[in-house]
């Protein structure tokens, strides 16, 4: 019996973690009234608001959204949902603990404020041909208060990404410019499929986009 | 940063609004009307996670509050006096009012202004904060 004891806690000493070691924010989103909302949960890597954008994913229509992260710390969760308001929270993930959240989201009081995507372009990089592409995304803002949640998540790979503003933008704080944003996706190994592509755009007053999807119409 | 200073920043990129400290203001009293009786946990808020990059650098708010303090409020005030009393604000005197931020600016009237939006003023509100904790918001000094 002490054999079989210690084999078995030898066996369970040498495996890798459980599934359940796994480092994971997960969580529901609805509205006040309780209605689950699907959308995009988007997470930035460190201190809430620095635009480090890192990891994403779709929520599904039961409004449950699960991302599994190659480490724990702190973070910056942002969901949104098309019709409402985004809602940035700053959160800390245990490493080989899953945090669970729940967000309430309110819904726009207009849509006459939002930011508008007007063009969404998948075009091949000529400066790498062959190695990637160039995604293009063109934008404007009815107030001129754009930030820079200029936002791209690739659902493939669960990557998330800003785009970059078309000039220079003084800080994070500053109001970004109407234009096309870019953003250069490697396609040196793989090609990528636009049909993955999701985007969203949220200005400082946090009026935002419905997400936007292929056909990107 | 001070609740204060961090509301008049959210209003301006929110807002636009070429002075903000009114509007922080109003924010700032009413947010801590809400929180009167709650114990002063500097850094920490009751069921939110605690972030250790902003508790050192709030540290490094206090140590250098601690120094600003001792060069323009110690040959006068103590500081284990002087804490008690930032609990008074913001206030209404005579009608008018006074944020902590705007109070201390001014003191000493021998020395130059302190920019109530200031790094320097932050430092020293942290300073006297860190000698508060477990006081309950609002108490009497």
């Amino acid at each position: 019996m002490l054999y079989v004891s210690l084999a078995l806690w030898l066996i369970g000493w040498a495996l890798p973690p459980a599934a359940d070691a796994a480092t994971v924010i997960a969580g529901l989103v609805r509205t006040e009234s309780g209605r689950p909302l699907p959308g995009l949960a988007l997470l930035e890597k460190g201190e809430i608001h620095n635009n480090r954008w890192d990891r994403g994913t779709l929520i599904d229509p039961s409004g449950r959204f699960r991302i599994e992260l190659a480490e724990g710390g702190q973070y910056g969760l942002h969901v949104y949902a098309s019709g409402y308001l985004y809602k940035p929270n700053a959160v800390k993930v245990e490493t080989d603990k899953t945090l669970e959240v729940e967000v309430v989201l309110v819904p726009e009081p207009t849509r006459a404020n939002d930011p508008v995507i007007k063009r969404v372009e998948f075009v091949p990089s000529e400066a790498r041909r062959g190695k990637a592409t160039l995604v293009r995304m063109e934008v404007s803002d009815p107030n001129g208060d754009l930030g820079p949640q200029v936002l791209a998540f690739n659902a493939a790979t669960g990557r998330a990404f800003a785009m970059a503003p078309p000039r220079w933008v003084w800080s994070l704080k500053s109001n970004y410019p109407d234009g096309v944003y870019q953003l250069d996706v490697d396609t040196a190994k793989a090609p990528t499929d636009p049909r993955d592509w999701y985007f969203v755009v949220a200005d400082h007053k946090c009026n935002t986009t419905d997400i936007l999807s292929f056909p990107f119409r | 940063m001070t609740l204060l200073q961090a509301n008049a920043e959210a209003v301006q990129r929110h807002y636009g609004l070429s002075d903000p400290e009114r509007a922080a203001f109003t924010i700032t009293a009413y947010l801590t009307s809400r929180g009167i009786g709650v114990p002063v946990s500097p850094g920490i808020v009751a069921g939110q996670p605690v972030f250790e990059g902003r508790l050192r650098a709030l540290a490094e708010s206090v140590g250098r509050g601690e120094r600003v303090y001792a060069r323009r409020c110690e040959r006068c005030h103590a500081p284990g006096t002087v804490a008690p009393t930032a609990l008074r604000f913001p206030r209404a005197v005579n009608g008018q009012l006074e944020s902590l931020e705007r109070f201390l600016g001014r003191h000493p009237p021998d020395l130059p202004p302190l920019a109530w939006d200031g790094q320097p003023t932050a430092d020293i509100i942290a300073f006297l904060h860190s000698r508060l904790a477990g006081r309950p918001i609002g108490g009497s000094p």
